[in-house]
Order: structure tokens, then sequence, then C-alpha cells
């Protein structure tokens, strides 16, 4: 099979079908890890900084993805090459044709941060869901915060991703006493890493600040979002403080596949942005 | 002011042209043998399936599936990718008449607020539903293993037109004037349908699900005993989980793809791309699949999932019951409530 996908575009859809994809050209990819891309599609949304879109090539499949930038050209979605759609994906070049549906889901509550302490912990290539939020504060709206701290944690310095962002935030924090940008990994068996090592959780408590006031995005592995809301309990940050985002199988993206429930919430419209008093409920 | 229904009484003899008329109007499907096709040496199976005259339909038994490939077929062509073009395939679909009993069509509504009220609208479940009509039948005593009445969908009023067979021939109370062309002209009086006041077996509903049941022991045992088969999910009338896939036929340019039945009791469900399962064991499944039919659908929705069909305890093979769970539920809660 040619590996340039049809090149069918411009057709009006109709509207109502939930599930008709859209084409949409690749313009750029950017290679973070040799299984994690970043590639920018000419795909147009209104930026809700958590919401995803469900991707897929005809003849191959569909899977969703978190939209880790909002773009004037459109948005860019970092892909894990782990799965059989992402593996074809990766196989793409600019200028070749994906399909997308949505956004759906919600978004991070941006409202409720509003001239507080923020504090966003996550986990490997969770980043990418969450790198939206934490650009909106440093280069767009860094004044609406009191203070914003970044814990990233990745499995070791081979697994870093978005260096080139990490260090132009890390830059701004040069100039903002009021930003702050950590990075750890897990592990570091080459000794190539300069900075900390050992797990988010155990950064936690030494945030400066941290406390009654703050509040926390949580996302990443179910472990790491576990230990780390124990964490977060003990340092004295409340429950209805703290936001996660979940990851669920999915195959619709709108409710009614089924896969993505959790009791009687659906990830992908009731989610996948949840608050802690209502995702400890959230029992699999 | 409520129509009083039309009502009609036709002889078997009268019957075939009854049906003539109906069927050059609509699809009538309805429960059916199929002899041999059981799941024992020499036994029969039935099912929902189309039918071509009133003397093919059982009216007396319980399906093994129910009809609710209907309005949610196994397999669904969503469109298809060709010529360079995503094509929506989904013609147009004929009207459809459905004899359900009441269980079944408390279970319409189950799915209706699904795929209709629930934010988004299913196009393609929307399409299917608008053309069909439902014709009731009515359970002259209780069938196996059945407890509507716990679930208090042993009544309904919900349906185009009631019929009745009888010793001679069929009697019909017809509530929607459409279809009043298709039946003979002939007033007589028909008794309403009579509806199912007992079931030999019934359970109180759990009113709320504490998280804490979920580590109870019972669970354990659904481990050790099920087969994570799918069964259960495949024969409810209210299960409508689907997988998607692409299919690439042999000339590699026309392709689709299409919605399949799924199951949450069969493995992968809910297993993530880089091997992340968050319910891995038969027991979590099936306290994810009971608490769904009993307690989490009602906080969506407000009504139960569960239409208390006993279909599940019909077919399993293990002879799991989710009667006897929600029994267990209770004695869980009831217990807890002792103990303070």
């Amino acid at each position: 099979m040619d590996k340039t996908f049809p090149q069918w575009r411009g057709k009006s859809i109709p509207p109502d079908n939930i599930y008709l994809p859209n084409p949409a050209e690749i313009i750029s990819i950017r290679r973070h890890t040799s299984i994690e891309w970043s590639f920018l599609l000419d795909y147009k949304v209104k930026e809700e900084p958590g919401r995803f879109v469900m991707v897929s090539l005809p003849y191959v499949g569909e899977a969703p993805v978190s939209i880790s930038g909002f773009e004037a050209r459109g948005i860019e979605l970092t892909i894990r090459n782990v799965g059989q759609v992402t593996s074809r994906i990766f196989k793409l070049n600019p200028g070749d044709i994906i399909y997308v549906r949505g956004p759906y889901g919600n978004s991070f509550p941006l409202e409720k941060f509003k001239d507080e302490h923020l504090l966003v912990i996550v986990g490997g290539s969770a980043l990418a869901a969450v790198k939206p939020v934490i650009e909106h504060y440093i280069y767009k709206q860094s004044s609406l915060l009191k203070r914003l701290d970044v814990l990233a944690g990745f499995k070791s310095p081979k697994h870093v991703l978005f260096r080139q962002e990490l260090e132009s935030w890390k830059k701004s924090h040069m100039s903002n006493k009021c930003i702050d940008i950590e990075i750890t990994v897990d592990g570091d068996e080459d000794y190539a890493w300069l900075g900390s090592i050992g797990f988010v959780v155990s950064f936690i408590k030494n945030v400066k600040g941290i406390g009654k006031d703050t509040r926390a995005i949580l996302i990443g592995p179910p472990l790491m979002m576990k230990n780390s809301v124990r964490e977060l309990l003990a340092c004295e940050v409340k429950e209805e403080n703290i936001w996660l985002s979940f990851e669920r199988h999915m195959k619709c993206g709108v409710g009614k596949c089924g896969h993505c429930r959790i009791r009687d919430k659906y990830v992908c419209i009731d989610g996948p942005v949840f608050s802690y008093t209502e995702a400890k409920e959230l029992i699999d | 002011m409520t129509d009083i229904p039309k009502m009609i009484r036709f002889s078997y003899k009268e019957a075939m042209a009854v049906f003539d008329i109906l069927s050059r109007h609509y699809t009538i499907i309805a429960p059916v043998k199929n002899p041999g096709m059981g799941r024992f040496s020499d036994t029969g199976l039935l099912t929902y399936d189309e039918v071509n005259s009133f003397d093919e339909i059982e009216f007396f038994k319980k399906t093994y599936f129910s009809a609710k490939h209907a309005l949610f077929p196994i397999r669904q062509t969503l469109f298809t990718f060709q010529n360079n073009r995503i094509e929506e395939v989904d013609g147009e679909i004929r009207a459809t008449i459905i004899f359900l009993r009441s269980c079944d069509i408390h279970a319409i509504q189950v799915t209706d607020a699904h795929f209709l009220k629930d934010g988004f609208e299913d196009p393609y479940y929307k399409k299917r539903r608008q053309r069909v009509k439902i014709f009731l039948i009515e359970c002259e005593k209780s069938l196996e293993n059945c407890f509507c009445v716990s679930f208090g969908t042993n009544k309904t009023d919900n349906y185009s037109a009631f019929i009745r067979k009888i010793d001679d021939g069929y009697e019909v109370q017809i509530k929607d004037k459409e279809l009043e062309i298709c039946f003979p002209d002939n007033i007589e009086v028909v008794e309403d349908p009579h509806f199912v006041e007992q079931n030999a077996r019934s359970v109180s509903i759990p009113e709320d699900a504490d998280i804490s049941i979920f580590e109870d022991d019972i669970w354990k045992e659904y481990t050790l005993r099920c087969i994570a088969c799918g069964r259960c999910t495949i024969s409810c009338p209210t299960c409508t989980c689907f997988s998607v896939q692409d299919i690439l036929p042999e000339d590699g340019a026309t392709g689709e793809r299409k919605r399949i039945w799924s199951s949450c009791q069969v493995k992968n469900f809910s297993l993530l791309a880089g091997n992340h399962d968050f319910r891995v064991k038969e027991g979590d499944k099936l306290r994810y699949r009971v608490f769904h039919k009993i307690y989490d659908f009602r906080k969506r929705h407000g009504i139960n999932m569960c239409v208390g069909c006993g279909r599940c305890d019909d077919v399993c093979p293990e002879y799991i019951s989710m009667f006897k769970c929600i029994e267990k539920i209770n004695h869980i809660i009831e217990a807890r409530a002792a103990n303070g």
C-alpha cells in the first residue's frame, strides 16, 4: 500500500456524524526521542489546554492523542510510538494527510488558578498533555499566577522530552522569580545528568510555599499519580485543589463505546481532567 | 385524554393476508426458533430474527439473545475510504417492527438514554431507532430466571401495538394510527395486555454503592469462576460497548471503518497501548459490569440499566448469576449496617 494517504480535502462532511474524521496536513515533525515525536497539523482549534483529539489513518485505525501545543498554524500532537496506529503515523512525512476528529473532553480549569500558587507535577510523556498549560502561563499570562512550580520526572536522561522547551522555560525562570522548573530523572546509569535524580514524589515537599493554598495538577503513570496525591495531601494541599488527568483506552471519544468508563463517568466526555474529590471515587 | 386503541381479532387463516400487508411497509423482527442451533445436542436456539409469517413467531418463550442488534448491529460499517475520499455508506433504513416483551421495551429506553441523550447523539443508532415501531408481546407468567418485578420493568405503555396469540388466531390493540391501515376493519373487544406481577424470585436494588464494597472477598470467588467469555454482555439487551476496526480488503484501494460489539468482561477491554491494564481479574470485571447495571447508569441517567430479563443468568457457562450477585451485595450492605 502506498504510504501517502488519500489527498482528499475540502469536501463537506455531514456535520451531524460524530464519527467522520477531517483530513489535516502534517506541517512539520520534531523528533524528541526515537519513539516520541511531535507532529504539527494544519487543524485549528480554540486554545483549551487538556483536551484531546481522535487521530486516525484509514486502513489502520484510530487513537486518542492529547493536544501538546496550540499554535497559530494548528495543533501540535506529541505521539509515542507504542501502538498499531502510532507506528504507522511514524512512517509519515510533512505534507502527508492524517485524519482528526475533535477536540474532545474537558480542559484544565485555568480560571481556578488565577492569582494562586500552581504546582504542575508530571511524569514522562504526559508532559505533552500539560505543556499547553505551562506555556500559557510562561509566555502569555504569567501575571495571572502568584507562583508557578513545575516538577517533571523522566525515567532516565534519554527519556527527557521537549528539551528545547524545558531550556527556554528555565530561562524564563531566570527572569521571573515566580517561576521554578525542576526536572528530575528516576535513574542515571550513564552519568549524563547534571540535574536532580529521584522520583518526582520525593521532591514535592521541597516545593517553595507548598501548602493549603496550593493548586496542583497531576499527570503521569497511575502509580506516580497515586503516590503524588498522598504526598500532596500530606503537604496540606486540599483535595478539591488537586486536578488529575486520566488516560484510558478509547474507541470513540464521544461517550459511546464504553471503554473509558469508570463508574458513572466517561473519561472522554466528563474528563480527562477530574478534581481529586471526583477522582477518588473513580475506581476502575 | 388518551385515545382508545383500535382493537382487532383475526384468525390464523386471515393472518397470512395481514402479514402480507404489514410486510409491505415493515421489516418484522420477532423471536424465532433455530432448530438444532442450541448449546446442547438436539436443542434449538431462540433468537430475534426477521420473520416471513406470524406462524414462525414464538410468543411464549424467552430468546437467548436480545433484539438489540436491530438497532445496534453486531458489525456496522461507519464509512468507507474509497477513491481518495471518505464516504458515509449507511443507506436508507427500512421501517421495522420489533415484537418485544416489557423488559426488552425498557431495555430500549436504556439504550436510547445512552445513544441519544448523553451529550453527543449517535447518528447510526438514531437512524435505526427512528424507523422502529414496537409491538408488545405479553408474558402470561414469569419465565425462568426473570426478575423484572424487582426492577419495575414488568409493565410498560411504551408501544405502538399490542399483539396476543390466542387459540384460533391473534388479537391486536393498535395505539399508533399509522398502523391502522395494515389491519382489517373489524372492531372487537380485546383485553388489555396482562403483565407479570410476581417473579419466582425477587431482590431489592441497592440504593447506594459505597466503594468499600469493591474490596470485599465476594469478587475473589468470581475471579475463580468466571472464564471471561462475554456471553453475559452479548446476550444482555442493554450492553452496548463497541470496538472500532479498520478493514483493508485485498484490492488495497477500498477500505472501511467498522464498529463491532465489544465486552467489558473479555480480556484487554481496558488495555492501553504500552500494556497498562486497569481491570485484569475476572472478579473486578464482573464487579464493573454489575455496578454499572444496578447503580452507575442510574446515577447518570436516572433509570436502572438492568431490566431483570435474566438472560445473563440463562447463558453463563459457569452458572454465575447476576441475581445472586445483587443478593450478595445486599448482604454485605446489611451486615455492615448491622455492625455500625
